[in-house]
């Protein structure tokens, strides 16, 4: 096993051998820093090819649609089209081309393959809490946070984060800063005329 | 819609209350690494199958922010100790508890480290676990996954010889240069090295650094107001600091667009916003105080002039402290910088 990519965090210095695949951490020899490194058997195939699968295309087999001069190696489940070795994602037991892999991500955010979300219920509860500080502007945040609560309920609040607590909390806060200047508007209002 | 897969927490990193961090996750056949912003999540997932090597180091950060929180917890007890009248004492006294509270469970939660995980297209450094116990746990949990998982992909003779067999094949002609279809734009992998961040982030943090610097000299020297030469340099200074955040904006605007310039934006405009809306309370405050209490009229307003006068302790001690604390995380910001700034050989 090639030791050369690993180094200490702390001092540079390079951990090779007996530093590698130890069961517990080790301190390391310049620094004496605890670290601990573990390879897997995937390192010992990386840089290796696997010629079958890149072969070039002769002129009796079907090219790959992306790449012309290279052998058709699969079928894209999605669209038809013959893609080569390179092109081919698999993804819950489907072989797609890499066109049919966006159009899948575009139409289903909700997908394995997301990369990221945007957390409307912290946006909602920023929009409750903070302007608190200064309480004016709640005229204005208090029924965006309800809005915003409204907007994005039933949309998935995260990958991993289930619960809308975040978004009730929310809802709850900017229904007393609404009720509070309706309140207040009132009683004005009822001062003015009556 | 799809159902959502299910994962199981390995690791968090923010600490209680943080509105951004990361996290560790679990899944069937991927390990997904959360990084959570203000406003939003990034995922990036590690196939089992794909990891090649996971490296843990242990930091010094644990250390240093050891000490930051201690300071932090002396100085909320002096002026505990220091503070005469109720509500000066219930206000420090609460500020005291919250600071020891979080510095015992930063004792509590013990090393810090650093984690990397490496693949066929780099290696990463995962932002959770940050603690080494942790980690430890952690890695002890995913060894066993990770070599099931590549159980078929260990080295034998008879794979060697196939592979010779197959490289002869491609030895022939060399391969064409591909034509990459355009694919859903991803977050490029961070820059090797320690620190991976791009040169507007760096711009924006010394902006808001330079920021914090004003606002606290400044205060700092409004305190002496007694003391004109003193605030004529505080003064300076802090127009000084104010003329390096305009330069720095300025330098900002002409570098490289990175992936994190609008969040770390945001947190300047931010920070702006409230530093700006603090001095003008200030002044507001201090205007009062020359007008006289006979003028004001609202309950809320007499509170702030009761507290603005120069006797009372709540006052000196709340401008003091902001003053500190801003000086502080300024002196840590140009700290951090002094180490950033190399990453992207940025020159000051």
């Amino acid at each position: 096993m090639n030791g050369s990519r690993h180094a200490c965090h702390n001092c540079g210095r390079i951990l090779n051998g007996q530093y590698i695949n130890t069961a517990m951490f080790v301190p390391c020899p310049l620094c004496s820093k605890s670290v601990m490194v573990r390879e897997y058997p995937a390192v010992e195939r990386s840089g290796k090819v696997d010629g079958a699968r890149h072969a070039i295309r002769t002129d009796e087999q079907a090219g790959c649609y992306y790449h012309p001069k290279r052998t058709a190696e699969e079928v894209c489940a999605g669209c038809g089209r013959f893609i080569c070795a390179l092109c081919v994602v698999e993804l819950k037991g489907q072989r797609l081309c890499p066109a049919c892999l966006r159009q899948g991500v575009e139409q289903d955010p909700s997908s394995e393959i997301v990369q990221s979300h945007m957390r409307y219920d912290k946006v909602a509860m920023l929009l409750a809490l903070v302007p608190i500080l200064f309480w004016p502007l709640t005229i204005v945040t208090g029924p965006a946070a309800l809005y915003m609560v409204a907007r994005h309920w039933k949309r998935p609040v995260s990958l991993v984060t289930r619960g809308r607590i975040r978004l009730a909390i929310a809802a709850l806060i900017g229904l007393v800063q609404t009720s509070g200047w309706l309140f207040l508007f009132a009683w004005l209002l009822s001062r003015r005329f009556g | 819609m799809n159902p959502r897969p299910l994962y199981r927490l390995l690791a968090r990193s923010s600490p209680f209350g943080a509105p951004s961090g990361a996290s560790l996750w679990l899944g069937d056949d991927h390990i997904l690494h959360v990084r959570h912003h203000l406003t939003e999540d990034q995922y990036r997932r590690f196939y089992l199958r794909d990891i090649y090597w996971i490296r843990i180091c242990q930091t010094n950060s644990s250390r240093i922010l050891a000490i930051v929180l201690g300071a932090i917890t002396a100085l909320a007890a002096l002026f505990l100790l220091a503070s005469g009248g109720l509500i000066s004492r219930a206000l420090w006294g609460t500020i005291t508890v919250i600071a020891l509270f979080y510095f015992l469970m930063h004792l509590s939660a013990g090393r810090s480290c650093g984690c990397w995980i490496g693949t066929a297209v780099g290696e990463m450094r995962l932002r959770a676990p940050s603690r080494l116990r942790k980690a430890q746990r952690v890695l002890a949990r995913l060894h066993p996954l990770i070599e099931e998982a590549q159980a078929s992909l260990r080295t034998t003779p008879e794979f060697e010889e196939a592979e010779e067999a197959a490289s002869a094949v491609t030895d022939q002609e060399p391969y064409p240069a591909p034509v990459t279809p355009a694919l859903p734009s991803a977050t490029p992998p961070p820059l090797p090295g320690r620190i991976a961040t791009d040169e507007r982030v760096i711009y924006a943090q010394a902006a808001l650094t330079f920021l914090l610097m004003a606002f606290g000299l400044g205060k700092a020297l409004f305190m002496l107001r007694s003391s004109m030469p003193l605030v004529i340099a505080g003064l300076f200074l802090a127009a000084v600091y104010t003329g390096g955040v305009v330069y720095l904006l300025i330098r900002q605007h002409q570098a490289p667009t990175g992936p994190d310039t609008v969040r770390y934006n945001w947190a300047l405009l931010i920070a702006g916003f409230v530093v700006s809306t603090l001095i003008g309370i200030q002044s507001y405050i201090l205007q009062f105080q020359q007008i006289g209490q006979d003028t004001v009229n609202t309950q809320a307003l007499r509170l702030f002039a009761r507290l603005s006068t120069s006797d009372s302790t709540w006052a000196q001690g709340l401008g003091w402290s902001t003053a500190l604390v801003c000086i502080t995380l300024a002196v840590v910001g140009l700290a951090v910088l002094s180490v950033q700034r190399k990453s992207v050989g940025w020159r000051t």
